[in-house]
């Protein structure tokens, strides 16, 4: 235990972390851009829904026209491969809203580079910047429109730039159109056929977060330990316990929850015991519980157990008599009524299902004759339990 | 040892308390974009992760958050002078595009081209800078005005006092560019600069921007 | 007796938490929160930047700063890079005299005001770290911003640009000790937490923008001009020794 202390307290100071010096500049650059590109690509695709949700709502074009896809750039220094993904999401996207009344046509001389000589001297270009030269040779998609998707990435916003030009020679700007997000943003992930606006997956989202609840009904089922204590006579038989009550939370982040629990133990010729107990947990992985990953809770807790039977012969601080067992005999059982401490870890999932760990201080327990000590920071700590919960 | 398990332990309790900052090494947090927020405006941007005001004035704590994201590229990983280009491309285009649009009056059909050192922050700053104008619904035209071969080698062997200023002339007299064109340059005219500078090509003659 | 055993407890006490703050010690951090992150593609370090250039500092009161040190230090750092500088504190009642009388005008006039912009203390850890005798860090959170503009001779704004930036301080023995066992043994010296590293930090920011600030204004100037030489500076590069 003092190790694991210690090991946090050192954790808790370390604020800084040595720089890796082992590992080549270089590998560690490559592993950055991988891992940037991952994030940039689901941006970049939220960009490119926005983009089309946009056309759907209003068409560049009143009737179905054939547009070439000239041009696909991503922020500078990061060639990770994801123009081919975005041109292909962008592909999918159109193909499955018609009512943006672009039809992408493949030309593939138009990304090919272009010599063309004429009265005033030769010049060299992308298809797409001399379309009539294209036109000339015979090479032309029939396509009249070509489309530019530009992405930059501009401190912690990425940028895409959209533009639709024609394809004559005056390469006229027919549409334009600028959209920012940035990383603190989670993207929406929008079904491809049924695009929604940014506020519709906002509301989505928040019902979604809504329908967690600020309130949670735990049932539990743990079980409870002493520590045996120095009257090796007396057997500390472990507690089976049965508890439900009712959890609520400040709000939907659920950092900071607190619990009213109502428990019940039974053990045949042992004792009958309720309990009533409230519990204050903190998230301790973050500021609000994950969708994803497993959370982690720190808890403090207090109850009152009342208990009859010989079982509860432990939690006096005189040791058992033989009077005392004879009694149990005479329907005048051993009744014990004491206050619990607890503090103790939880882990849940989704805030569905948990186990949690902890320990338990029994105030009134003076003596360390019938029940012993398990840990001893501050106070005793005479009972270990583990419970496994699920919320509805 | 008791006392010293009890006030490591009250460390390690109050370390939820502590700033995220405190855990970050100095790479990380230059590599973050900052600024702060109102409670309500952070719980409304951030549903799930910043409480509404009421539980937060309830616990007495204060009204104003931190929000913080990483930037996508490190600051190092590009060169220092593409990255303070490229960084502040948005705010930098947007104003030089507002104030030659106020100098041309309408009607005319624009013309854009950016000079960098880099081709493709060039093409990034060009690509910003029409997608800007033609946001505000002046015409404007991929098409860039391009000299003779034998216009560019007069060209290069001019101060660069006189480069744009012959260039223009050279396209209007060359009918490159006809009267209802404009051209606009942005440039960086110094190595060690990070700011933009953009001039307007109007019927030969050259101006630079305020 | 009962009540002598108490006292000496208590003296115990009291000297045992006078030990502690006064070995305690301060773990600060600091964050660049606006601008001052963002790179620079001038040098700093070169003494000949801003040669024959004259400028005249002006530094704004705020709350939480004083400009007297401000203007001090930006002083020191463009005059390192070549330049004439001029400082003055601005006064909202009456003009404090200039730093250093100059004969020439100066061709560039920068404007600084830096101010506190937030501050936050956490009262939980304050109390805690009262009763764990500093074992238990106290948190103060500072955010400060700057906001610097640049006009040449005629009040023509060239360049303008806001900072802001964050310093979390942390104070208490336990975190002092700890941190500064682990810089002395782990981190490196960039990484360190302990000592005035982050006034380095924050001040190399700083300075280094303001550099990039004035030599963008410089370079706007001479675009301004249409590139034509600067006579007023050519004069005063005659002039300087």
């Amino acid at each position: 235990m003092r190790r694991v202390v210690l090991a946090c307290a050192l954790a808790l100071a370390a604020t800084g972390r040595a720089e890796e010096a082992i590992d080549p500049r270089e590998q560690q650059l490559e592993l950055l851009r991988a891992e940037v590109a991952s994030e940039v690509q689901l941006q970049a695709a939220e960009l490119i829904d926005e983009l089309v949700y946009g056309w759907t709502l209003r068409a560049p074009f009143d009737v179905d026209t054939g547009v070439v896809l000239a041009g696909v750039s991503v922020p500078v220094s990061l060639g990770t491969g994801l123009e081919a993904y975005l041109e292909t999401h962008l592909a999918g996207l159109v193909t499955r809203n018609p009512r943006t009344h672009l039809q992408l046509v493949h030309c593939p001389s138009c990304s090919a580079w272009v010599v063309h000589s004429g009265a005033t001297g030769t010049v060299v270009s992308r298809g797409f910047d001399a379309p009539e030269a294209l036109a000339k040779a015979g090479l032309s998609s029939g396509a009249k429109h070509a489309l530019f998707l530009d992405f930059e990435a501009e401190g912690s916003s990425l940028v895409l730039r959209a533009r639709l030009t024609t394809l004559d020679a005056s390469l006229r700007i027919v549409s334009a159109r600028t959209l920012s997000t940035a990383t603190s943003a989670p993207a929406m992930l929008r079904e491809s056929e049924r695009l929604t606006s940014v506020a519709e997956a906002r509301k989505s989202y928040l019902e979604a977060l809504g329908g967690r609840g600020l309130f949670l009904v735990p049932v539990r089922i743990g079980v409870r330990s002493y520590a045996p204590g120095t009257q090796t006579s007396i057997n500390t038989t472990p507690f089976l316990w049965v508890s439900a009550g009712l959890e609520a939370a400040f709000s939907q982040a659920r950092a900071w929850t607190a619990s009213m629990n109502a428990a019940f133990s039974w053990l045949p010729q042992s004792h009958v015991a309720v309990m009533a107990q409230g519990r204050v947990a903190r998230l301790l992985t973050g500021n609000s519980t994950s969708l994803t990953w497993p959370d982690l809770y720190g808890f403090v807790g207090a109850g009152v157990l009342f208990g009859q039977g010989r079982g509860m012969l432990i939690f006096r601080n005189t040791n058992p008599t033989i009077d005392d067992v004879l009694n149990t005999n005479t329907n005048n059982e051993p009744r014990a009524t004491l206050g619990i401490l607890t503090v103790g870890l939880e882990l849940r999932v989704k805030n569905r299902i948990g186990v949690s760990v902890f320990l338990e201080t029994l105030p009134v327990i003076e003596t360390t004759d019938n029940i012993g000590t398990y840990v001893d920071v501050l106070v005793r700590f005479q009972s270990f339990g583990v419970e496994v919960s699920f919320c509805f | 040892m008791r006392l010293a398990s009890l006030l490591l332990l009250s460390l390690s309790a109050a370390g939820c308390a502590l700033d995220p900052v405190l855990f970050k090494t100095r790479e990380e947090r230059r590599n973050l974009d900052c600024y702060r927020l109102a409670q309500a405006d952070a719980a409304a941007r951030f549903p799930g992760q910043v409480p509404p005001q009421p539980a937060r004035q309830i616990a007495g704590e204060n009204t104003d958050v931190l929000t913080c994201s990483t930037r996508y590229l490190r600051v190092d990983e590009r060169p220092a002078r593409d990255e303070a280009i490229l960084s502040t491309l948005s705010a930098q285009v947007a104003g030089l595009a507002e104030t030659a649009a106020a100098l041309v009056a309408p009607g005319a059909r624009w013309h854009v081209d950016a000079f960098y050192p880099s081709l493709p922050v060039a093409q990034k700053i060009a690509v910003a800078a029409r997608t800007s104008l033609a946001e505000r619904g002046l015409e404007v035209s991929d098409r860039v005005p391009t000299l003779t071969a034998g216009d560019v080698a007069v060209l290069a062997t001019l101060p660069q006092s006189e480069v744009y200023r012959v260039a223009c002339a050279r396209s209007f007299s060359t009918s490159v560019m006809g009267p209802d064109d404009v051209f606009l340059g942005l440039m960086i005219v110094d190595p060690r600069e990070t700011a933009l500078h953009a001039g307007l090509c109007q019927r030969g003659a050259w101006r630079w921007l305020p | 007796m009962a009540s002598q055993l108490h006292d000496g407890r208590l003296v115990r006490v009291v000297g045992w938490a006078a030990i502690a703050i006064a070995m305690s010690g301060c773990v600060t951090v600091y964050q660049p929160l606006v601008g001052l992150q963002r790179p620079i593609a001038v040098d700093p370090q070169t003494p000949d930047t801003f040669a024959a250039t004259r400028v005249l500092v002006r530094c704004h009161p705020a709350e939480g700063v004083e400009p007297d040190v401000l203007c001090r230090n930006l002083r020191s750092s463009l005059s390192k890079q070549g330049a004439t500088v001029t400082t003055e504190v601005v006064r909202p009642a009456a003009r404090a005299a200039a730093a250093t009388p100059s004969d020439a005008p100066p061709q560039y006039i920068i404007d600084v005001t830096s101010k506190r912009l937030h501050q936050s203390e956490d009262a939980l850890l304050a109390l805690l770290c009262v009763f764990s005798f500093t074992l238990v860090p106290a948190v103060t959170e500072y955010t400060f911003g700057q906001d610097v503009s640049i006009r040449d001779a005629q009040g023509f704004v060239l360049a303008q640009q806001s900072y802001q930036e964050r310093l979390v301080e942390s104070f208490g023995l336990g975190v002092w000790a700890l941190n500064g066992l682990i810089d002395l043994l782990i981190r490196p010296k960039s990484e360190q937490v302990t000592g005035d590293g982050y006034k380095a930090e924050f001040t190399r920011d700083l300075h280094g923008h303001l550099a990039q600030l004035l030599y963008n204004a410089k370079v706007r100037a001479r675009v301004m001009n249409n590139f034509a030489p600067e006579p007023v500076a050519e004069k005063a590069s005659g002039a300087s020794p």
